[in-house]
Order: C-alpha cells, then structure tokens, then sequence
C-alpha cells in the first residue's frame, strides 16, 4: 500500500493537471464541475474505489478523432484502473461534450448542466445495457 | 522516503509511453513522482512544498510530452527527470527572489505611483524596475553600500543585521538604529534620484 504522504503529493499534482487536456485530469475535472458531482460519485459510477481515481487522472487522454483507437484506449485505461469500460466512455464523451459546447457558448451553465443530466438520465435505467453500444 | 524505480523498469515504461499506451503516463507519474519530490526536498534548495511539488510536476509531465527528448545513451531516465526538476526548481526560486526584490524595493521608495497589485501582469512596470535595478548596480560602488543596499532588497528589519554590515555591533541600541537609518536615508534618496531619472520624460 502507498503511504499517507505519497497518496497527498500525487493528489497535489492531479490537481495541477486539472487544466490539461492530454491528462484524464481534465475530463474527470470538467465531468465533476459541469455535473455538481465530487469524487464519490464519480468513483461509484465507475465502480471503482475514490483512490484508482488517481491513477486514472494520470493516464493520457483517448484519441477522441478515431472511433476505434478511442475505444482501445478507453479500454486499456479501464483494465489498468479497474472500472467500468462503458461508463468510462459515456463519462470522456459528456466531458467532451460539455467542453465543446462550453466553448461555443461561452459557458450557459444551466442549460449545459440540463443538457448532461439528461445525458446521465440515460444510464440511469436498469432495462438499459450498462456498457456502450457499438 | 519513496526510492525510484530501476533502470529497467524506466526503459519499459518508457517504451509504453513511446508506443502510445494512455497508461503509460500513469505509471511513470505514480512510480516516480513521490521518490522525485522527495528527492528534491532533500536536496535542501527550499523549504517551499509547493514549489518542489510544481517542479516536480512540470519536469514529469515534460518528459511524458516529449519524451523523445531523452536519450538512453546520455543517461538514466531518472537522472534526466531529476536534473530537468532541479533546474524548474532552481528557475521558480530566482523568479520568486526577483519578484521579492521588486516589491521590497517598491515599498521602501513609498512610491505611491506603483501598485503592488498589478506587479505580475504590469510590463512597463517590471521594465522599469529592472532599469532601476541595474543602475543602481552601477551608481552604489562601495562593498559595505551593496552589502547594505542587499539587505535592503532581501526586506530584512532587524537593526542588527545592518549593523553588522556597517561594523557598529558595539554602539548602544539608540546609536545603532541611528546609524542605520542615516544610511537607509542616504541609500533611499541614491533609490529616488535614479527612479526619477529614469522616469523623466525621453527615458
């Protein structure tokens, strides 16, 4: 097990990666602020423990332009931090979205904070195949 | 203290990162960040945490960015990120020092027409002060002056510290703070002459 101070030095610099796009940082920063949610919620999502929320936010950002290395990335980075592959995707494709549409708006935060809760609705239901359609 | 991982663990994980494996980043961060900050807090440059964290940081995620700027041949990774970490650090503390200067010169010209505030984003403002620095490096000649003048810039109050440098430890406490501030007096006014000089207009 990673001691105490290790776990608050790696802690501290996730943060100071939280504005930069090659690390999941920053998808993880944007899903967290554009959704109100904090690490928990996020870690139960992914059904995960709150601390592989570290080692996910060091990994590199999937190639978003190309479906299928967006996908083996996507996947890659599940299996080394132990989450839901699906859920992963869905949560970089809202950040994404979230931030795309920040850009084009100028930051209408409640109409983007609807627009992705609806998008979260959708996991929401049990009928519903927890992993990504293809 | 964190030890940092083996030379040949570095070159696998170096080959990942090569490769384009997205948890390759995450490997190197998790395996060599807490050694590396640790090893720069024994190093004993600062005492800053932050500063030592950021160095760390930004020398680490430097490499993962452009890690063809490694050479195998030239050395282990370990010691390229560490020396890359060290010259952040040592870089962050002369800006900080620089910046110190400036602020503690600023409040010992009480000149009202600067503002503390805007000292980061105000060019014309750091231009003018790196002028004022430079002359007075030319215009204050005399050893026991630049010692003094030293002091004055690192923002140090104790009467003390000035007295020893004017060599008047023995002297009473009224007569020592006298002395000083005569010379902070004098040294002030040498301070104010060179700004409005350099302010004056054509400069």
């Amino acid at each position: 097990m990673r001691p105490e101070s290790d776990s608050v030095e790696l802690r501290a610099a996730v943060a100071r990666l939280e504005g930069d796009p090659f690390f999941m940082a920053s998808v993880l920063a944007d899903y967290r602020t554009a959704l109100r949610l904090n690490d928990q919620h996020i870690a139960k999502a992914l059904g995960c423990n709150v601390e592989a929320l570290t080692s996910l936010a060091f990994c590199r950002t999937p190639r978003l332009n190309n479906e299928k290395f967006f996908l083996s990335d996507v996947q890659a980075i599940a299996n080394y931090v132990g989450c839901d592959w699906g859920e992963l995707a869905r949560m970089i494709r809202t950040a994404q979205s979230v931030s795309t549409l920040k850009r084009f708006t100028g930051g209408a935060e409640d109409q983007l904070l609807k627009a992705a809760r609806d998008k979260q609705g959708d996991g929401d239901n049990p009928d519903k195949p927890k992993s990504r359609k293809r | 203290m964190a030890s940092f991982p083996d030379k040949g663990w570095c070159v696998e994980a170096h080959g990942r990162l090569v490769g384009g494996n997205p948890t390759a980043s995450a490997e190197l961060c998790k395996a060599i960040l807490p050694p590396l900050v640790g090893w720069l807090r024994a190093k004993g440059r600062t005492t800053n945490k932050e500063l030592i964290r950021d160095a760390a940081t930004d020398a680490l995620v430097d490499y993962i960015k452009h890690p063809d700027k490694w050479n195998l041949k030239k050395g282990t990774l370990v010691s390229y990120i560490c020396m890359a970490a060290d010259r952040d650090l040592l870089n962050a503390l002369e800006r900080e020092q620089r910046l110190r200067r400036r602020e503690v010169l600023i409040a010992d010209v009480e000149d009202e027409g600067f503002d503390r505030n805007v000292l980061p984003e105000n060019e014309a403002l750091t231009d003018a002060i790196d002028g004022l620095l430079s002359a007075l490096e030319r215009q204050v000649t005399s050893a026991t002056d630049r010692r003094f003048l030293t002091l004055i810039l690192k923002g140090e109050r104790s009467t003390d510290e000035f007295a020893e440098v004017l060599g008047i430890q023995n002297l009473s406490k009224q007569e020592k703070a006298r002395t000083v501030k005569q010379h902070k007096d004098r040294l002030k006014k040498i301070i104010e002459r060179l700004r409005n000089r350099l302010n004056a207009p054509g400069k």
